[in-house]
């Protein structure tokens, strides 16, 4: 079995080491796999992604990206992955040109492939007459395509990508899982944090379970079917369950 | 007693809420005061020495035209407005009328007092330009003048800010202004009945072409709440001088200088560059710097003297010098929004921002050097 490129090995971290939103995850996503997280409002999804990250220390355990920590090298951690965030965060000064571009030199990314890139992400989603548009004449859709079109221009080895579909438009949608689909098949490993369950189900090949910053259950559709004592059924009712007997545990 | 309607004492009351958060800021600045004060007093000084020693060839009522305008034709009135308004606000858009009237009222008073202000200012260098043969106007003259105007472009404004499109709006403000321009200019070389009949006859013009183009019928709202925004914004970078308060967005613009970044090499160590070159263009801070260049270069260009040169060169160095400490750090403030994202250390961050401020400061410099001491050569 190939290293996994991400690992949560017993994380407990949060805002307030006295109060942690994680407790003692472990999950991994290895290469060419797509987990899901999964898990209610404030489950802790978003924080474990800020762990990963780095913008919060876990207070126990380690979270390792291609087997090191961030502290080991920063630059060749974040090199690894690329980040979609939930909400877009964009320069209000760039072009959606400009930010590929920037996207670039950070990836080292050469210019022919930039260009290539630039040209069929654009066509893929519906943005060749927005290249040169400034985010304030862009809707919220757009602005979620451009981190997607950065994300997806620099080949990582790795995705973390938060609640993507919300303001894709069903053609986006598509788009995207297409791209996720082929970028997982070319080796990339994906981490996606997602509420459309039903849209995610055939995707993701595990699905890391999350209630209340623990993991409630880990492994693929048949093994959380299994888990929730519903053979057959789909993620979301069997998402739906085991969120309610964890509710009642 | 009349008593206030409930919007406009909404008005008030978030008139009161923005004084009561700016007040511990200006308490702060307050402690900066005798720098202000000294500064004030450098700069008076200064204008002072130049009033007693206006070059021959200097075009006093140029100038003066071309500052009264300014003070005449920016018009900035506060409606409190903000975005969540347009939920709470705006189902009352039939009565917005009391809301607008008390914002009007308000802000008219500001605006006539800065028309009084400029008319302070202008009036010593106005005063040298008079002579035996050209009387000019007077004083009060001067005063009326610039207060009737001040009621006229406000009334303006405020009609422009019902037009839908920016270009319209653009457009309407121009020609009020260059209406504004050439009154002052026939009025202050002393022909006041043309320049009366000149300004009134184009104003009413000016409000009559204002019907015209599509607009809002009953209110403008994103246009008040942009205006408001741009207004806040304005009140915390003069306040930025002195302390530290929350930021909020700034305004973007399509500058067409930002096309050269495209020349910035696509390597990984320009990518600060890169990013930090688009952010100074396309954010207000290509505007500060460049309008710190540029006075600094017309006056050079102005007075006389080896030594009155040399100590205004090394004031407009120290204050850009200031200006690009804090635009290197405004930057890296506004990259910080993602960066985390990205592969890149923060050295490099710093090193670009450094590299930024030092390429514009030499520049700065070279302009200036070449306003005071290369062109005189020349002429």
């Amino acid at each position: 079995m190939r290293m996994p490129i991400l690992q949560f090995d017993q994380v407990t971290g949060g805002y307030n080491p006295r109060r942690p939103v994680l407790h003692g995850l472990s999950f991994d996503v290895r290469p060419g796999e797509m987990v899901g997280l999964i898990g209610l409002n404030g489950a802790g999804k978003s924080t474990a992604i800020k762990h990963i990250l780095g913008l919060l220390a876990p207070s126990n355990g380690m979270i390792r990206v291609k087997g090191q920590p961030l502290a080991h090298s920063e630059e060749a951690y974040r090199r690894t992955y690329a980040y979609v965030p939930e909400s877009p965060l964009v320069y209000e000064e760039l072009t959606v040109r400009e930010h590929l571009r920037f996207a670039a030199m950070a990836y080292e990314v050469d210019g022919a492939r930039l260009e290539k890139e630039t040209a069929s992400l654009a066509a893929l989603f519906q943005m060749e007459n927005k290249l040169d548009t400034l985010p304030s004449h862009l809707s919220k859709g757009m602005r979620q395509k451009l981190m997607l079109m950065a994300a997806f221009l620099v080949h990582p080895e790795l995705y973390l990508i938060d609640e993507p579909f919300l303001g894709l438009d069903p053609l986006g949608i598509r788009a995207l899982l297409e791209l996720l689909d082929a970028r997982k098949k070319s080796g990339a490993g994906i981490l996606l944090c997602s509420h459309i369950l039903s849209t995610i189900e055939h995707y993701c090949d595990r699905f890391v379970l999350l209630h209340e910053g623990r993991v409630l259950a880990y492994g693929t559709a048949d093994e959380l079917c299994k888990q929730a004592g519903l053979p057959g059924a789909g993620i979301e009712d069997v998402f739906i369950s085991l969120v309610r007997e964890g509710n009642a545990g | 007693m009349k008593q206030a309607s409930p919007l406009s004492e909404r008005r008030m009351l978030r008139s009161d809420r923005f004084w009561q958060e700016t007040a511990p800021y200006l308490r702060l600045v307050g402690g900066s005061m005798p720098g202000i004060v000294l500064i004030g007093l450098v700069m008076l000084a200064l204008y002072g020495y130049f009033v007693q020693h206006v070059p021959a060839h200097f075009p006093v009522i140029g100038v003066c035209a071309v500052v009264l305008t300014y003070g005449v034709s920016t018009v900035s009135i506060r409606t409190y407005m903000v975005q969540a308004d347009l939920i709470y606000l705006m189902p009352m858009e039939a009565r917005i009328g009391e809301y607008l009237r008390s914002c009007l009222q308000n802000g008219t008073l500001m605006q006539l007092l800065k028309a009084v202000l400029f008319s302070v200012a202008v009036w010593p260098l106005y005063q040298t330009a008079l002579s035996e043969t050209f009387s000019g106007i007077s004083f009060p003259m001067l005063l009326i003048a610039m207060s009737l105007l001040k009621l006229l472009q406000i009334y303006s404004w405020w009609r422009e800010t019902y037009l839908r499109y920016s270009t319209t709006r653009k457009l309407f403000a121009f020609v009020r202004m260059l209406i504004a321009f050439l009154g002052f200019y026939v009025g202050l070389s002393g022909h006041l009945a043309l320049a009366l009949l000149l300004i009134s006859l184009a104003m009413i013009a000016n409000l009559l072409m204002l019907q015209v183009p599509e607009r809002h019928a009953r209110a403008s709202w994103e246009r008040w709440i942009e205006l408001e925004r741009r207004r806040r914004a304005s009140w915390r970078s003069i306040l930025k001088q002195f302390v530290d308060v929350p930021e909020e967005r700034t305004e973007v613009s399509a500058n067409p200088a930002a096309r050269f970044a495209s020349r910035i090499a696509l390597r990984r160590e320009n990518a600060f560059d890169y990013l930090y070159f688009l952010i100074w263009c396309r954010s207000p801070l290509f505007g500060m710097t460049v309008r710190l260049s540029a006075i600094a270069v017309v006056i050079l260009l102005i007075v006389d003297g080896v030594w009155m040169k040399a100590g205004i060169y090394a004031l407009f160095a120290y204050l850009s010098y200031l200006q690009l400490a804090e635009m290197a750090r405004k930057v890296q403030d506004i990259a910080a929004v993602t960066v985390f994202a990205f592969p890149l250390s923060e050295h490099k961050q710093r090193r670009s921002a450094r590299k930024l401020a030092q390429i514009i400061g030499s520049v700065h410099l070279f302009l200036m050097l070449i306003a005071a001491f290369v062109i005189p050569l020349l002429r």
